[in-house]
């Protein structure tokens, strides 16, 4: 079995195979710097998308905030000009005299 | 040379240093390969891969082994994925029938019964477990010695010669369930 299938064994390799191998290294070394430039582009967008979504969820908060403190504003206000009649309906006619 | 210089010097670039290594290897390698996959082409194109691999991961090597080991530990893992790859194909595709190209079709010095005996000794091989296929491809196509094949396979001595025997039993039952007494 053994002498049977060492008659299957290759005796010589392609003559080319060393000549075909250094280009297939070149060809990767080349497309090395590709590769490289290609993650930078990538990781560049990457990082401006994550700008991006920052600076949109900043920009919601801030005028959140903003909208929260005109309507403080409003309401305060709205309860200074109006604190007397408010009060009007609760509280006794003494205590509005006092007032 | 020794083989952590040498894998330096194939780290830094040294083309002649990388040339001689692979001259010295090429023919083991290419034979283990084609022992695995059974195709002349399959083979060569495989080992351009664990020689391009050997050329992008030397500064890995750490000089536990000895540096034709670690190469064909490459080569090893490198035929299993690419046999991994084309059962996972032949799942898909599965009217596809595996080819089998024997070398020895091409010459005129067997008979076409040995022929006709290696093409069906190959079916057999594949259907072995793996470890059994591996260390029989490395004992026959490469004719390595077993403490060497125990060491790239990571397996103490005796479990080789294990392998190799009920590999061999198997391939004979199998053989001789189809010729008869295959081998006298």
């Amino acid at each position: 079995m053994e002498t049977l299938l060492s008659k299957d064994r290759l005796q010589q390799v392609n003559p080319y195979m060393f000549a075909k191998l250094q280009a297939n290294i070149q060809e990767r070394q080349y497309n090395a710097i590709g590769l490289w430039s290609t993650r930078l582009l990538r990781f560049s967008f990457v990082v401006l998308l994550v700008f991006l979504v920052v600076n949109v969820f900043l920009g919601i908060r801030v005028g959140k905030q903003n909208s929260m403190q005109q309507s403080q504003q409003a309401y305060n206000e709205f309860v200074e000009e109006n604190s007397l009649e408010g009060l009007s309906s609760y509280a006794t006619a003494e205590f509005l005299n006092q007032k | 040379m020794d083989d952590r210089l040498l894998a330096q010097r194939i780290a830094q670039g040294d083309n002649l240093a990388f040339e001689t290594f692979f001259n010295d290897n090429k023919l083991k390698v290419l034979n283990l390969c084609y022992g695995m996959v059974h195709d002349r082409d399959k083979a060569e194109d495989l080992c351009q891969d664990v020689f391009l691999e050997v050329w992008s991961s030397i500064s890995s090597f750490q000089g536990k082994s000895k540096l034709s080991t670690w190469l064909y530990r490459i080569a090893i893992n490198k035929a299993i994925n690419y046999l991994r790859k084309e059962k996972i194909k032949r799942f898909f595709v599965p009217f596809e029938s595996v080819d089998y190209y024997i070398q020895s079709s091409e010459r005129v010095d067997l008979s076409m019964q040995e022929k006709e005996k290696i093409v069906q000794m190959s079916k057999i091989i594949d259907t072995l477990p793996s470890k059994q296929k591996q260390a029989l491809i490395m004992f026959i196509y490469d004719q390595m010695p077993q403490k060497e094949i125990a060491e790239i396979m990571n397996v103490s001595l005796p479990s080789v010669e294990v392998l190799i025997h009920r590999a061999k039993k198997k391939i004979k039952q199998k053989m001789d369930k189809i010729y008869g007494n295959a081998f006298e």
